[in-house]
This record gives C-alpha cells, sequence and structure tokens, in this order.
C-alpha cells in the first residue's frame, strides 16, 4: 500500500508550488515545536543553575550525561516498561473487540435502548476519574485478589479496558454510521450472516478510526496514572506513569531540574518509538484485514 | 530485551489482526464474542519479565510501611537503609512502599478504609492526626515501655500530643520552621550586622539592603501566602486569622492595618519586580539561589531544595517573622511542621513496628537523615547539624508547643477563599492595588 | 434495518456489561454521594450526613467555584476553536498529498506524548521566562515591543498564558482525529471534483466540510470531555495552592475531596461528588446539542 503511493508521488515541481502555503504554515509549527522540545532536551543535558539562568541553550560547562545516570538508577526502569507495555497492549487489543461490535450494533440496530446506552456512556465520561476508581477499590479489595501478584495484574487490565470502553465506543460509532448500508445488503444477499459480514466487510471499512482509537487508547493506558496508583499493589506491578511521576517529583522536591528534564525524556523516547512504530503496525495490521 | 519486547509486540498485534480481519480463513466464523485467546495467552508473557515470587501475603511475619517519599529522594534512602538494617538485625520481614505525597494522600485513606495490612505510615503531622485520625493506635503505653521519649524533642512530643487531642498517637522526625530565610553574603554587602525583630527593624533592614542596590524580598506563588498569614498572625494570633478567614470577617482592623504595612513594603520597592509572575520555583531558583535578591519567607527545606543551585558554600541566615507593634504573638510564635510516623491501629506487630519506627528516628540514621536530607536531626542527642543547616539553629531551639502556627497561620484554611487571597495579596505587593482596595476586595469576595 | 436480537446481543453484551461493572455502581455512588455531606470519598454510607440539596447550594453561592465554570467555560470555548481549527487546518494541508506527511504528523502530534509536568514545566521556566523566555525574545526581535514587555504569569495575563500552552499541546490529537475523517473519504470523489474543476478551497468547502460533519461531533465530544478533566496544567501553573485565574471544577473536587496542598482543611467528598454530577451533565447537554446541530443525515459515498 504505501509502495502504490510512492510511486504517485513523483516530483511534480507546479504541483509542490500549489502546496507552498501549506508547507511554511506546517514547517513555521513545526520549527516552533522543535524549538520547544528542544529546550527540553538541552535542559535533560544542562545542570539546574544553567536552566534557571536561562543558559539552557548554551551548555557553559558541557553536557551532563550524569543526570540520565541519575534518573535511569532512580526506578527499576526494565520492570515498568514491561509492565506499561503489556497493560497497554492486551488492554488495546480486548478494547478493539470490544467496543468496535458495540459501536457497530449502536449505530445500525434500532432497539429501545440504544440512545440510552450512548447517553450512559458519554455521561460516564465525564465523571471524574478518582469518583469512579475509588469506590471501586473499596469493592474489589475485599474480593482480595490484590494479593495476588496474576490476579493483580488481570484486575488491572480489566479496569483499564472498563475505563476506556465508554471512550472507545463513542469514538468508534462515527466510523460506523458514516459508512453506507448498500455493503451490508450486499453481503446479506451473498449470504454472508451479521457477524461475518461485520468482521470481513465493515469492521475494515472503519480502519482509520480504529488505527487512531488505538493509538489514543494505547497512549491513555500508557499514561495512566490515578488507577494504577490505587491498584498497583506493590512496586513490581506498577506502570510507567506512576514511576515516571514519582521520578518526576523526587527530582523536583531534590531541586535536581536538569535530572527531572533527563526523567522525561527517558520516559518519552520510548513511546514515541513505540508510538510511530505501532501506528504503522496498527495500520499494516487492518489493512492486512481489506486486501483478504 | 529489544527482540522479546518486539516479539511481544509482534504476537499481540498478530492477535489483534487475526481476530480483527477475519482475512482469508473463513473457518474463522464468530471471533466477536471471545477477548479469551488474547488473555491467556499473553499472562504468560507477563510472567516472563518480573519476579516469579509472589508479594508479600498478609502472614505473621511482615510489616507493611507506606512511606510519603519518592525513592529516590534522600529521605527514601535513608528510611531504606534504616529498614534493611532493622530486617538484618531482627528477622522481621518489611514491605516498605514508597508512594510520595500524592499518593499517600490519594491512596493511603482508601487502602485503611478497605482493611489492608498497612502497619506504618508517615505523613505530614497534622494530616496524620487531623485526616487519619481515626486509624491510629495510641502510642503512650510503647513510649513509656521503651524510654523513647529521653531523646526526644519535648516540642515536637508535646505538637503531637495536642494534635492527637492530649494523648501521643505519632511520632515526629523531619523538623522544619517556617521562617525568613536569607542570603548572609549580601547582608554584610549592606552593611547589616543584626537580624531584625521587630518590624520597624525589618523595615531598616529592607532600607539598606535597597540602598546597596540589593532587591530585599522575593517570593513564589506557592508561599506568598504565608506572608500574608505571619503578618495577621502577628497582629492577632492565629485563631483570629482563621476566623477571619472561614467567616468572612475581612473588616477585622487587622486586616486594614496588615493592608497598610505590606503596602508600605510595596511602595517603598522592597519587593521584587518580578514578584507578580513568579510560579514556584521561578523566584527560589533564579532570585535567591542566584543572589538576586536577599529573603525569602520559607520552610527549613529550603536549603536543600535550591542546594544544587546555590552549591555546598551558600551563606544562609534565617530569622523569625519579626514582631509587629500592637500585635499580640512575638517572634516565639512560628510554624513548626514535621513529618510523624504513625501506627495503624488493626497491627497486630505493634511493638516490631514501634522498634522499627526507632531506628528511623534515633540514633545512627537519624543523624544519615539530617545529613543527606539537609534537615534538623530529631534525636536531641545528635546535636551535629548540617552546614548548610547551622543558621537556623537558633531559630529552632526558640520553638514550644504554645507557641505553634499551623501551616501560613491558618490564612489557608478556607479553599473556597485561599486563590482570591492569594490574587489580591500578590497585587497588593506587586502594588497594583492600595490597602483600602485590598480590604473592599476581600469584603466583597467573601459575601 | 432489522436484525436479530441474539446478534445484537452478541455485539453489545460485552461492552454493556464491563461498562455495568465498572461504571454503574461508582456512578450511582457518586450522585447519592452529592446529597450528603461526607469527609472522605471512602467513608462507609453509613458515615454520611444527609444535606439534601445544599452541596448544590452551596456550589452556586460559592464564587471560586463560580470563576472555576467560567474559567472552563473560556478553556472549553476559546481553547475549542483555536485547537479545533488549526487541527482542521494542518489536517487538510497534510492529507493533501504533501511530502513527509508522517514526518509532519509524528512531529505534530509529539507534544502529546510528553508528560503535561515537563511540558508545563517548560512553558512556565523558558517560554514565559521574563528574564531569557522565548516569547520576549522572539517579539523583542520581530519589533513588537508591546507584546515583549507582557508579565506573561501575572495575574492578568495567566489563562491566557495557560490556555495557549495547553491548546499547543492538544492541537496534535484532534489534527489526528480530523486526518482519519478524511483520509476515509474516497479519493475517487477528489478526483471527480478536480475533473469538474473545483479548487482545493472549493473541494474543501462543499465536500470534506459536510462529509466531516460526523467527526466534527467525536472531536467536539472529545475536547469537552478532557477540558471538563481540565486539572494537571492548572496546577502546575499555580503549584500547592489554587489561584483564581486558573482554578477549574476539577481542581476545586480535588481540594474538597483530598483537603489541599499544604494547610489541613476541611474535607467534604460530597461537595465534590456534586462537582461531579455537574460536571458530567455539562458534558451530556454538549452531546445532545452536538447531535441535534450536526445531525447525521446519512451521508453515503
Amino acid at each position: 500500500m504505501a509502495k502504490e503511493k510512492e510511486i504517485q508521488e513523483k516530483f511534480n515541481l507546479k504541483k509542490e508550488i500549489k502546496m507552498a502555503p501549506g508547507y511554511i504554515i506546517v514547517l513555521i509549527w513545526v520549527l516552533f515545536t522543535f524549538v520547544l522540545l528542544g529546550w527540553v532536551l538541552a535542559a535533560s543535558f544542562s545542570t539546574t543553575p544553567d536552566i534557571f539562568q536561562g543558559k539552557t541553550l548554551e551548555f557553559p560547562t558541557g553536557f551532563h550525561f550524569e543526570n540520565y545516570v541519575k534518573a535511569w538508577g532512580a526506578q527499576n526502569v526494565s520492570v515498568i516498561f514491561m509492565n506499561s507495555l503489556v497493560y497497554s497492549l492486551i488492554s488495546c487489543v480486548l478494547l478493539i473487540l470490544i467496543c468496535a461490535p458495540a459501536a457497530y450494533a449502536l449505530s445500525r440496530f434500532d432497539f429501545k435502548i440504544n440512545k440510552l446506552i450512548q447517553t450512559s456512556f458519554v455521561s460516564a465520561m465525564g465523571v471524574p476519574v478518582v469518583m469512579i476508581v475509588l469506590p471501586l477499590f473499596g469493592l474489589v479489595s475485599a474480593l482480595n485478589v490484590l494479593n495476588n501478584e496474576l490476579s493483580n495484574r488481570a484486575v488491572l487490565i480489566l479496569l483499564y479496558v472498563g475505563i476506556n470502553i465508554p471512550y472507545t465506543t463513542i469514538f468508534l460509532l462515527t466510523f460506523f454510521s458514516n459508512l453506507s448500508r448498500s455493503y451490508e445488503e450486499a453481503a446479506a444477499i451473498d449470504g454472508c450472516n451479521e457477524v461475518k459480514t461485520f468482521w470481513k466487510i465493515m469492521f475494515p471499512m472503519a480502519q482509520s478510526g480504529i488505527v487512531t482509537v488505538t493509538i489514543f487508547n494505547f497512549i491513555n493506558i500508557w499514561n495512566e496514572y490515578f488507577l494504577s496508583l490505587i491498584f498497583a499493589n506493590s512496586d513490581k506491578l506498577r506502570p510507567v506513569a506512576v514511576g515516571l511521576y514519582s521520578m518526576i517529583n523526587s527530582m523536583r522536591y531534590t531541586g535536581d531540574w536538569a535530572g527531572m528534564f533527563s526523567s522525561v525524556i527517558i520516559v518519552f523516547i520510548p513511546t514515541f518509538i513505540l508510538y510511530i512504530f505501532l501506528s504503522e503496525k496498527i495500520i499494516a495490521g487492518v489493512t492486512g484485514g481489506v486486501k483478504g | 530485551m529489544k527482540k522479546k519486547l518486539l516479539s511481544i509486540l509482534l504476537s499481540a498485534t498478530m492477535a489483534a489482526a487475526m481476530l480483527a480481519g477475519c482475512g482469508n480463513s473463513s473457518s474463522q466464523n464468530t471471533p466477536t464474542q471471545d477477548p479469551a485467546p488474547a488473555q491467556t495467552e499473553t499472562p504468560s508473557n507477563t510472567e516472563t519479565p518480573a519476579n516469579n515470587e509472589t508479594p508479600a501475603e498478609s502472614t505473621g511475619g511482615t510489616l507493611v510501611y507506606w512511606s510519603m517519599w519518592e525513592a529516590t529522594e534522600p529521605q527514601a534512602q535513608v528510611i531504606q537503609a534504616a529498614v534493611d538494617k532493622y530486617m538484618a538485625d531482627t528477622g522481621v520481614t518489611v514491605d516498605l512502599q514508597f508512594k510520595g505525597r500524592t499518593g499517600q494522600r490519594e491512596g493511603l485513606e482508601a487502602a485503611l478504609a478497605a482493611g489492608q495490612q498497612i502497619d506504618i505510615f508517615d505523613e505530614d503531622v497534622d494530616r496524620v492526626n487531623g485526616t487519619w485520625g481515626s486509624y491510629l493506635m495510641d502510642l503512650e503505653s510503647l513510649v513509656a515501655e521503651t524510654g523513647y521519649e529521653q531523646k526526644a524533642s519535648p516540642a515536637l512530643m508535646q505538637i503531637a500530643r495536642d494534635v492527637a487531642g492530649g494523648t501521643l498517637k505519632s511520632i515526629p522526625y523531619q523538623a522544619s520552621v517556617f521562617a525568613f530565610f536569607y542570603n548572609q553574603d549580601l547582608f554584610d554587602q549592606a552593611g547589616i550586622t543584626a537580624v531584625p525583630t521587630t518590624w520597624s527593624e525589618f523595615l531598616d533592614v529592607c532600607q539598606k539592603l535597597k540602598d546597596a542596590g540589593i532587591v530585599p524580598i522575593t517570593c513564589d506563588d506557592a508561599y506568598i501566602d504565608c506572608m500574608i498569614g505571619y503578618h495577621l498572625g502577628r497582629l492577632g494570633g492565629e485563631d483570629k486569622v482563621v476566623d477571619i478567614v472561614t467567616n468572612g470577617k475581612w473588616d477585622d482592623p487587622i486586616v486594614k492595618q496588615m493592608a497598610e504595612d505590606y503596602e508600605e513594603l510595596a511602595s517603598k520597592g522592597y519587593f521584587s519586580p518580578n514578584l507578580a509572575q513568579n510560579v514556584w520555583p521561578a523566584g527560589q531558583n533564579t532570585e535567591l539561589a542566584l543572589g538576586g535578591a536577599a529573603m525569602y519567607l520559607n520552610g527549613s527545606w529550603l536549603p536543600n531544595e535550591v542546594k544544587n543551585m546555590t552549591g555546598p558554600d551558600f551563606r544562609w541566615g534565617c530569622f523569625s517573622y519579626p514582631a509587629v507593634d500592637g500585635g499580640v504573638d512575638g517572634t516565639e510564635a512560628l510554624n513548626v511542621s514535621n513529618q510523624v510516623l504513625a501506627i495503624n491501629k488493626d497491627s497486630k506487630m505493634a511493638k516490631e513496628a514501634f522498634n522499627l519506627i526507632t531506628y528511623i528516628t534515633q540514633g545512627e540514621f537519624d543523624a544519615m537523615m539530617a545529613e543527606q536530607a539537609v534537615s534538623i536531626p530529631t534525636d536531641t542527642t545528635n546535636t551535629t547539624w548540617p552546614k548548610l543547616m547551622a543558621n537556623v539553629k537558633p531559630v529552632y531551639e526558640g520553638i514550644t508547643a504554645e507557641g505553634r502556627y499551623s501551616w501560613a497561620v491558618g490564612v489557608e484554611s478556607n479553599n473556597d477563599i485561599t486563590p482570591i487571597i492569594k490574587e489580591n495579596f500578590t497585587k497588593l505587593c506587586a502594588g497594583s492595588m492600595t490597602a483600602q482596595e485590598f480590604v473592599d476586595a476581600m469584603i466583597a469576595a467573601s459575601k | 434495518m432489522k436484525k436479530s436480537k441474539s446478534v445484537l446481543f452478541l455485539f453489545l453484551a460485552p461492552a454493556v456489561l464491563i461498562f455495568l461493572l465498572v461504571f454503574v455502581y461508582p456512578i450511582i455512588r457518586t450522585v447519592l454521594m452529592s446529597f450528603f455531606k461526607i469527609d472522605a470519598v471512602t467513608d462507609s454510607i453509613s458515615a454520611w450526613q444527609f444535606t439534601g440539596v445544599e452541596n448544590y447550594i452551596k456550589l452556586a453561592s460559592t464564587s471560586i467555584f463560580r470563576s472555576s465554570m467560567l474559567n472552563l467555560l473560556k478553556i472549553w470555548l476559546f481553547g475549542g476553536i483555536i485547537v479545533m481549527s488549526l487541527a482542521l487546518l494542518f489536517a487538510v494541508i497534510l492529507t493533501s498529498g504533501i511530502r513527509f506527511k508522517k514526518f509532519f504528523r509524528a512531529v505534530i502530534y509529539m507534544p502529546n506524548i510528553v508528560s503535561a509536568v515537563a511540558l508545563a514545566t517548560m512553558w512556565l521556566q523558558y517560554v514565559y521566562s521574563p528574564q531569557y523566555g522565548l516569547f520576549k525574545d522572539m517579539f523583542s526581535a520581530l519589533g513588537l515591543d508591546g507584546l515583549a514587555k507582557i508579565q506573561w504569569l501575572s495575574s492578568d495575563h495567566k489563562f491566557t498564558a495557560l490556555l495557549i500552552a495547553y491548546c499547543f499541546g492538544m492541537v496534535g490529537y484532534h489534527m489526528l482525529i480530523f486526518m482519519s475523517g478524511i483520509e476515509r473519504i474516497s479519493p475517487d470523489l477528489y478526483e471527480a471534483a478536480r475533473i469538474d474543476g473545483a479548487n482545493k478551497i472549493k473541494q474543501f468547502r462543499y465536500m470534506t466540510l459536510p462529509l466531516l460533519k460526523g467527526i466534527f461531533k467525536t472531536n467536539i465530544t472529545m475536547w469537552s470531555i478532557t477540558s471538563v478533566g481540565f486539572f494537571l496544567w492548572s496546577q502546575i501553573f499555580s503549584t500547592v495552592t489554587a489561584d483564581s485565574q486558573t482554578i477549574t471544577p476539577m481542581v476545586y473536587m480535588y481540594l474538597q475531596t483530598f483537603g489541599a496542598g499544604n494547610a489541613v482543611t476541611e474535607r467534604n467528598a460530597g461537595l465534590g461528588a456534586a462537582v461531579g454530577v455537574l460536571l458530567s451533565i455539562c458534558v451530556v447537554l454538549v452531546f445532545t446539542v452536538c447531535n441535534r446541530l450536526l445531525k447525521d443525515d446519512d451521508l453515503e459515498f
């Protein structure tokens, strides 16, 4: 798919000139972003006094890699990364499997409680997470499942999925409701049952939405803080966000601002690589379905 | 590591793709309802990176300790060292969890209410005894049995008893005092030889600094309320301050007087020109620590917080907020705050827990704490203070339980009015509001 | 279209079941709590004191809560307009066959995955700094002395400063949503339009925009939900104590539920719950209005 596109995009001066205003606008924004994020990167190699004297970009005392050494030693970084990766991946897959059919049903079927379900999902998203997580904690801890590592992980994943169901479903609703019904009619004539029709025909057609929402879900769950803080009962189960927040905070409290920025970069780089890598993979995964 | 990461990622996405786009295999009929394959497959991946030992069950031999520090803070490292030593000495296992300040504030009560095993926890003395008071064990008999108090600061112990309603339910450590911190070099440069104890002396000091071309006072948004709190406290005492802010009595004459005193500071140019836009930590870092301003009203944690900026040779000075003419409180009244360690009333290992508390708050590890966290020693027999703290000693030794102010002398006791106080008071200090306008604005806001 | 009940059940049951499991009990509890005076969120029901609608009356009469709602409204409305227009602009540019599309997309989205704590600190300590700030340097270099002199973080401008910083981070997210919507529109349609002689702007006005109705709805819903939860940025822009310029209902709720950062203040989780209920109502209102205004007339393409 990507290859076809490249062939189409032969250099065409006339076309490029037409696009010039677009290039300029985007380039200005990108430049601005680079300056800002570049400053964060520079600050992570700088020293605290330099940051607060406005000399971040000058490196008067050279590059300070020891910030990274210190930040890395502050947490068991590989464990928290692995935890987050596992939580996020499983939850994202489950979310699509659960929410895509639901969104499709809500967009297509007329039934009594359709609007009620939609409205409850939307209003649930407005309820502050504190009000959901703390009462749930009371319930869950009474079940005595948090004392075992495996069941604690399962509970965490179930909750990540649960918390993101309304969001994912509402997001995907638009994508299904805009699809033409003629496809299903054609499929019905071919003798495809509804379940098959959905997974084979409709699901792939909403791929741009599924890719996007999975990226968002992934990053949401990756960055999820409050739920993990309350439910991850031991250090071994902690995901990145909790670990990062604790890194950042301890650097702030001890006044090591350069160290804080390097903690930020440590967490940012893998997330960013994952983001690029994942978005490609998801796109490939879903488009693979289309071709079949 | 990388390869494994990649393979897990791939297997999961493939699982997604397989289940999702129903592909060529038409035998796959109803992939809908079944998230199960993914779930049964992946936990086995989950297992590999983590250790296989299960977390401690709530059996007899383990103490669970939830701490407010972050694992990398020096306080946490000292506590960790103390816990390690304790485990080696006694054979009791300690499950030590560093929850961080917000983690503790948000999570502890939920866990206590749910009946999780938590034997020891720590936080600020007022929060532990006030907010979580109903979960605390009475420690009087343990303290009496072990003779703990011989090496404890009487003032701090009295404060701990006062906040718990007359009995001891928590053990203090990491005390701090809230006072003016200053740059001794700048004071020398301006020819100031004695610290001010009264408001008029304070004005003299400011004038001398100003004449020497030095910015006398700076502050950050996070602490600016403490100035108004202290001034009102000196004039009318803490109870009156609390009464004013909770019951909206801003027409009280002491408010007017405070506003006029601060208007004078502002009009004479004693505040940093950046005051109105200092968001923490801009003021303490870019002005005070780099020598751009001379004084800052803050807690004794400040030298530690800015030590990366100032270096180890910065000469700190410290004096209590000056007394104000016609006021009721003198310089002996101070905001003393400290962390406390408390034992859960349901703990089955109270003795062991108390022993661990003794490890942390007395002797070797208390000395280590003072040294590494640049703080005041808790154990009265530990008499060596960290160099950066030396000048706090005279102020700290003047504290009494009776003269103890709470945070910002109670001026932040009303959540509904705190932001408005902060906004208007900042304007007053920045000179963009007069004393009368301040009083009027506060009266109007609390109606 | 008629569907059999079992299929409907199959499609909906897992989502609805988990939803009921995770949300319904806490939501009912929160709604109930808002009619009581409660010290801690986790207090058992026996410790609650029934106060009727007093929490709501108190909220309505508390000026700081009213300003927090006003701040939220301003963030939602002005921030929404800024973010949506920029996001749409970038989405259109990036989907119009520009080179390095993936690179641009990644860069514009990047701020979203940098921790908000770091971004906010960067804005506070670098961009808005009165001594060496990027804005100061940039505006003086451009000769805009008036703008260069602005005290961004003084109480007169703090809200604007917060809004700019927040919007910068949010554009990428909404751009991705717009892009996914535009990419779904069949290229054949554009091809046909081009043959009919419609220029880019006309194509945008008469094709892209109408076909994006549903996407707008999603974007506005998502924007409303994230704005309602506005918390972290506000906290970092006014450390420890709240600030009347930057306070939002979530910050107020947090203060009521867990107490203030330094001072130990009175807590009332019931009041916090009432804030939560009001916020949910706001989200539902926006969603309903959106549904009415941007009704999908079964767009076919």
